[in-house]
Parts: C-alpha cells; sequence; structure tokens
C-alpha cells in the first residue's frame, strides 16, 4: 500500500484518525494538501469561543488555509537559522522530518507540528501554545510526541524526506 | 468519509450582529498573508537584492532579512516603504467578498475517492497544483531570497 492508500484509509475509519482539512472558504483553491489528526482538527474546527484560546485558533486556521490553498509561504530548512515570522520550518534534528506550521499571530501565537507524506501534502498531526514551549526540553516531549503520532498512524512508514525543500513543496515558496 | 467540516461561523455580517472575534481574527491572517504575498512578489520581480533594497531603505542588510522573512511586524508604513524602494510602487486597493465567489468544485483529491482510485487504476491520481494558481514564476517554483 502506498502512503495515500493508508491516509485513505485513516479518513474511512469509524472514528476517522484523519481529516482532509478544505479551506473555511469554500471559494479558495485547493492546491497544496492538508490531513490533520483529531488532536488538530479539534481546534481547527469553528465554531470556536470568542475568549481566548477561541481567537487563537480562529488564526491558527487561517494560517493552515494559506497552505492549502497555495499562497505564498516562507520556509526555513534550518531549525536555528530562521526569521521570527517565517511561516514553516523544519524542526531539529533534521533527520526526524519533523516540521511546524508557526502561528505567529496573536502573540504568543500557535504551532501546528507534523510531518509530510508527500510532496505538497502535509500531515499536521500535534498543537501547542507558544508559550507552552518554552525550553529545549518542551521542544523535544513537542517532536517526540508528534513523531509518536505519526507511528501510531502509519506503522512502518517514515515521514517523506527530500533532498532539498523544492522536494517537499512545489511552488510559490520563499526559502528562507 | 470524513472531509468536511462546517462553514457557518465564516458568514456575511447582517444586521446588528456582532461579527465574532474569531471571524476577526481568521480574516486579519489571511490579510497578513496576503499583503505579504504581494511585497514579496514585487521585490522577485523587481530582480534587486537584499542588499540593494537594504541601502535603499538606509537600513542593515539583517534588517530587511528579517523583515522579508515574514509579515509579523509590518505596518501599513512598512508596506508603503517597502513597495516604493523596492520598485517605485504602491499598494492599490480594492475589495472583494471571498464568501460570496463561487464554491470550488475540487473540495478534496481524487485520490481520496476510493471508486474513483479504483476506476483510475492507480491511488496516486490526484493533481497537485493547477497553474491558474500559481502565483509566482516557473520551473521549481520555489524562489531564494536573494543574498548579499
Amino acid at each position: 500500500m502506498s502512503i495515500r492508500d493508508e491516509i485513505r484509509s485513516r479518513t474511512q475509519e469509524s472514528p476517522p484518525r484523519l481529516f482532509f482539512l478544505p479551506p473555511l472558504i469554500p471559494a479558495l483553491p485547493i492546491v497544496r494538501e492538508l490531513f490533520v489528526s483529531q488532536e488538530v482538527y479539534r481546534v481547527a474546527s469553528p465554531p470556536w469561543s470568542t475568549a481566548d484560546p477561541g481567537p487563537r485558533f480562529a488564526q491558527m486556521r487561517a494560517f493552515l488555509d494559506i497552505w492549502t490553498s497555495g499562497a505564498l509561504i516562507s520556509v526555513a530548512n534550518n531549525p536555528y537559522r530562521k526569521g521570527r515570522s517565517t511561516f514553516m520550518a523544519r524542526i531539529d534534528p533534521a533527520p526526524d522530518e519533523v516540521f511546524d506550521i508557526r502561528c505567529i499571530a496573536p502573540n504568543p501565537g500557535m504551532r501546528v507540528l507534523g510531518c509530510f507524506a508527500d510532496r505538497d501534502l502535509f500531515v499536521a498531526l500535534t498543537t501547542a501554545m507558544r508559550e507552552d514551549l518554552a525550553t529545549d526540553k518542551d521542544w523535544r516531549n513537542e517532536r517526540e510526541a508528534c513523531k509518536a503520532a505519526w507511528r501510531r498512524l502509519f506503522p512502518g512508514y517514515r515521514p517523506f524526506s527530500g533532498a532539498n525543500l523544492n522536494e517537499y513543496i512545489s511552488a510559490n515558496i520563499l526559502l528562507v | 468519509m470524513n472531509t468536511s467540516q462546517p462553514t457557518s461561523f465564516l458568514s456575511n455580517p447582517s444586521g446588528e450582529d456582532a461579527v465574532p472575534d474569531t471571524a476577526l481574527a481568521y480574516f486579519r491572517a489571511r490579510h497578513r498573508g496576503r499583503v505579504y504575498e504581494a511585497v514579496i512578489q514585487e521585490f522577485l520581480r523587481s530582480g534587486i537584492t537584499q542588499a540593494t533594497l537594504a541601502r535603499r531603505m538606509g537600513k542593515r542588510p539583517e534588517q530587511i532579512n528579517r523583515l522579508l522573512g515574514a509579515p509579523g511586524n509590518w505596518t501599513l508604513d512598512t508596506v508603503s516603504d517597502l513597495l516604493f524602494a523596492i520598485s517605485g510602487a504602491e499598494p492599490e486597493y480594492g475589495v472583494r467578498y471571498p464568501l460570496n465567489e463561487p464554491l470550488r468544485n475540487y473540495r478534496q483529491p481524487d485520490w481520496l475517492n476510493l471508486q474513483a482510485a479504483a476506476a483510475s487504476g492507480s491511488s496516486n491520481g490526484f493533481t497537485l497544483w493547477r497553474q491558474s494558481d500559481a502565483a509566482i514564476g516557473t520551473g521549481s517554483g520555489a524562489t531564494f531570497l536573494r543574498t548579499m
């Protein structure tokens, strides 16, 4: 079975363990693909409370829709050399193939961690409030949670790995 | 198959009803992304380097590098400064009504549909990139920020 067969199976389970997440605005195109775990689906789906963290979840969803609709995004391959508000960045260590979508506003923002299953196909697995990622240990725990979520969903499959970021995302990216 | 979700939270304002903060938050983030794309595309079209832009704006190169990295701290003045310094450009404003625009037929990858996948004899038959939605360049589609 291919990784897409596996993804399709996870979306067809009852209850599903993966969800395809199209943009909230129905007129937006679907250019890149995004599947989300139950954990991400819960916080990425409206309605949200008007009190915190509701607006943070809404902004997070806008970031996810920016990914899906194919808008220009900045991406950093080096976990330690990136602009403060780079859209997507690889998490250290690189061989783990974990990336995060960095929802930087409103401060302190959120992080959505996941792995690529193929080019332009991102699987978002965990979320974390930025204030909960204060130390290296916090980051390590979050990264390991993400990797564990991948293993539970796709036993026997490694996340997609490419020689450079062009192999992860086909178009409309700014490499920073 | 679960591939969709309720979208009613995003609806056009009506009457005296307060617009939910969450809807405002969603569109703020979307707006930032759109402004960012407009500025970066102009920078890329211009062909100038970050070093040149830094000199034009009287800033240090690393400041320009951070500025172009993402729109986190951009203000209206930042956008104006960047566009003019890049190419003598200014933003052109207009409005649109995304919630009134027609629904796209393509709402999920074809390969998610088991019957379609079986009929095509492949589970890999999806379209990644529709050229009409492409915004920058050709070839690999990726673009490097010009370094000093």
